[in-house]
């Protein structure tokens, strides 16, 4: 850049891009408050020094670290949506989504991580209202990461039909037994892992289904194993495992909300918890956009920077239009939720939408940095890895379109 | 335990900065942001005060516009409560004009230290706190990279080219403190929150009845012209084709190192 002196001189202090784009995405000055900018740079300066260094090794290494996930808990990112008598921030769901969104821009292994953990301790807080005992006894320490709480839906049978479930919880005298198992559990053999918020058939069938409750059950119960870590293509670094009951005891106080309704509630409550999940995708791409950046201003080709051959300035920008639209189509359902608004048109559009923009991102990236594209070390390769769970995990495309079809009055014939 | 903390609130050296064609002044439109040199003031303020037991952290700032964000992330780290000054007339100020308001500024709430960087991000005159402690008739003890309390002295290892010294300095007194002296925290989400209910009390010239004693009509000091600094010139590359010690001693025996 050329500069006069006289003219306002333009001091080249920074280290860093000066282009607002390139640092914090696409502007959206209607949804955010100044405490979400402040926290919003507070998560940038904590991602920039304590999870982009070691993201790429971690990754590599399958490697979940217990230090900087204690951090993050210091940081307040667990507890952002339970209620502040149990210790958490009482925020709102655009502070969650800054969180998974900054952290996913390097590292959406530890974005998932505190995805899974906020969500739970916010069903957790939510089904378990009426025991404000136990509330107390597990969430303040699970605001600060000294104890993990995990989701446990899923079962080898399938995820997509969720509501279809063959662990059983039996009551037994006061207490319930539990028979089964559950897969691709998230956070649930960390040296935190605590409880799983287990989802289980309770009761006999009616109509073909059985009702389905939800239970706060220890890891270290009799009858639990938490089976071995899954190794994986994406989200390397996050704690994921499968969970074996074999006549696990349980006392009735496990038991979530009312016998029967807690999956039917816990699904109610956590139509937001798409979006966390579609800030990581608008986050996994900015990621993408700031190393094709850093790859395309330094590499050159035919005697130039690469960036200056427009057809990779367009691929660039491409990139970066996906990413303006995963941060709209996210924050414009957060900030509808936080007012109060009904999101589920909404959340589900954000998910399908922003999910593939970030599996497209990220396979532009790939390409565009040529062979290293292809490196294990390149935040690019890092981002394609962990862009394909993105369109699988809360739901797959087929998922979320159910969910629109049926919005558009489609609902009795899917 | 109380102490003042002085900080800064610049334009974010993440975005481009320019100065004021006529003035030569940077032009501090828009946000300003804590400068980060402060960071590790206010960081060690709150440790100290909470070593202590007791007492609290108060930030004092002069900035324009009423400019509070810079002061929100260091209440969001800690402090109890922060005082600004703000005043047009305080436009061009020099640096003795910014110790005299910020002393006077100090003066009025209760403290046994006061603490500031060395220097800031943006002035780098590093003169302001000396000047301070002088207005304040404090014993001043600069580039300070270990600091504690005991009793009724401030113990300080202070940063020298050779080392560092052991200075002991009786409170109340003025400390400047180095970028390694303490590692900063980052404001946490509840810190955020409860930033926005404490007190910024604002004060302008008049409040400190510094009118006609201290802001740009009174500045001593005037930027007459700014010069572009002389792009660092490519180093040279000596290849070793077995003479290469030899051409590293003639190279240094030429800048008459050796
Ligand atoms: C890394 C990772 C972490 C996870 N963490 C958790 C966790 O913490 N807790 C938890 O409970 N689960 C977790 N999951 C599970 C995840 O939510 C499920 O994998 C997901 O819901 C898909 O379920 P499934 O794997 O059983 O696939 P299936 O349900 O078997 O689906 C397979 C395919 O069939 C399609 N399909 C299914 N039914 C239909 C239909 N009716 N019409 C059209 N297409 C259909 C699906 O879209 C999909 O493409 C995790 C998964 C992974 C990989």
């Amino acid at each position: 850049m050329a500069r006069e002196v006289g003219d306002p001189v333009a001091l080249d202090m920074k280290t860093q891009s000066t282009n607002a784009f390139m640092s914090g995405g696409y502007a959206l000055p209607w949804a955010f408050s100044p405490e979400h900018d402040s926290w919003k740079s507070t998560l940038q300066d904590f991602v920039a020094s304590r999870i982009a260094p070691g993201a790429a090794q971690r990754t590599i290494d399958e490697r979940f670290d217990p230090d900087l996930a204690l951090a993050v808990g210091e940081l307040g990112a667990y507890g952002l949506l339970v209620p502040t008598e149990y210790g958490g921030q009482g925020a709102d769901l655009r502070s969650l989504c800054l969180a998974t969104e900054e952290t996913a821009v390097y590292d959406s292994s530890m974005a998932v991580t505190i995805h899974v953990q906020a969500i739970s301790l916010a069903l957790l807080a939510h089904l378990g209202k009426d025991h404000p005992d136990l509330l107390l006894e597990t969430l303040p320490k699970a605001v600060t990461g000294e104890v993990f709480i995990s989701f446990g839906l899923t079962e080898p049978t399938g995820g997509t039909d969720a509501g279809h479930i063959e662990t059983r919880a039996i009551k037994q005298g006061g207490d319930w037994i539990i028979n089964g198992s559950k897969q691709f559990i998230t956070n649930s053999g960390t040296p935190f892992s605590k409880y799983v918020i287990l989802f289980a058939a309770t009761g006999e069938a009616s109509g073909g289904r059985s009702p389905i409750s939800a239970f706060l059950v220890p890891l270290d119960a009799e009858g639990v194993t938490v089976g071995p870590l899954y190794r994986k293509l994406g989200w390397r670094a996050s704690d994921t495992h499968p969970l074996f009951f074999n006549d696990v005891r349980v006392p009735n106080a496990a038991l979530l909300g009312e016998e029967g309704r807690g999956y039917a509630e816990a699904l109610r409550f956590l139509t937001w918890a798409r979006l966390p999940i579609s800030a990581m995708s608008a986050g996994l791409v900015r990621g993408c956009l700031l190393d094709i950046d850093r790859f395309i201003s330094e590499r050159r080709s035919f005697g130039k920077p690469l960036g200056d051959h427009q057809a990779v300035a367009f691929q660039a920008a491409e990139v970066a239009a996906l990413g303006s639209l995963a941060r709209v189509m996210t924050y414009d359902g957060a900030w509808k939720y936080d007012h109060g608004h009904p999101i589920q048109q909404e959340a589900a559009t954000a998910k399908l939408l922003s999910a593939e923009a970030a599996n497209k991102a990220a396979y532009i990236a790939t390409g565009l940095l040529g062979g290293y594209g292809f490196m294990e070390e390149s935040a690019a390769t890092r981002h394609y890895q962990d862009a394909r769970i993105l369109t699988i995990g809360e739901g797959t495309p087929e998922v979320q379109k159910m969910l629109i079809a049926r919005l558009l009055g489609m609902g009795r014939r899917l | 335990m109380n102490i003042a903390v002085c900080v800064k609130q610049i334009p974010d050296p993440a975005a481009p900065w320019s100065l004021d064609p006529s003035t030569h002044n940077l032009v501090r439109e828009g946000k300003l942001i804590l400068d980060d040199s402060d960071a590790y003031g206010v960081e060690m303020a709150l440790q100290l005060v909470d070593k202590a037991g007791a007492g609290e952290v108060t930030l004092v700032s002069m900035a324009p516009r009423n400019e509070t964000s810079g002061l929100r992330t260091g209440l969001a780290m800690g402090a109890a409560k922060a005082i600004l000054v703000t005043d047009d007339q305080l436009a061009g100020s020099d640096a003795l004009s910014t110790a005299k308001v910020l002393a006077a500024a100090i003066a009025t709430t209760e403290f046994d230290l006061v603490i500031a960087a060395t220097e800031s991000t943006d002035g780098y005159t590093g003169t302001t706190p000396v000047q301070i402690a002088e207005l304040l008739g404090l014993p001043s003890v600069s580039f300070a990279k270990k600091v504690e309390i005991d009793g009724s002295v401030v113990k300080v290892d202070r940063q020298t080219e050779a080392g560092y010294d052991e200075v002991i300095c009786p409170l109340p007194a003025l400390v400047t403190v180095t970028a390694g002296v303490v590692e900063p925290r980052y404001p946490s989400f509840k810190g955020i929150m409860s930033a926005k209910s404490k007190p910024v009390v604002t004060l302008s010239l008049a409040d400190l009845g510094l009118v006609g004693a201290a802001g740009g009509a009174v500045a001593g000091q005037e930027i007459v012209s700014v010069q572009k600094a002389e792009a660092r010139q490519a180093g040279v590359i000596v290849e070793d084709d077995g003479t290469g010690a030899q051409q590293l001693v003639e190279y240094l025996e030429q800048l008459k190192f050796v």
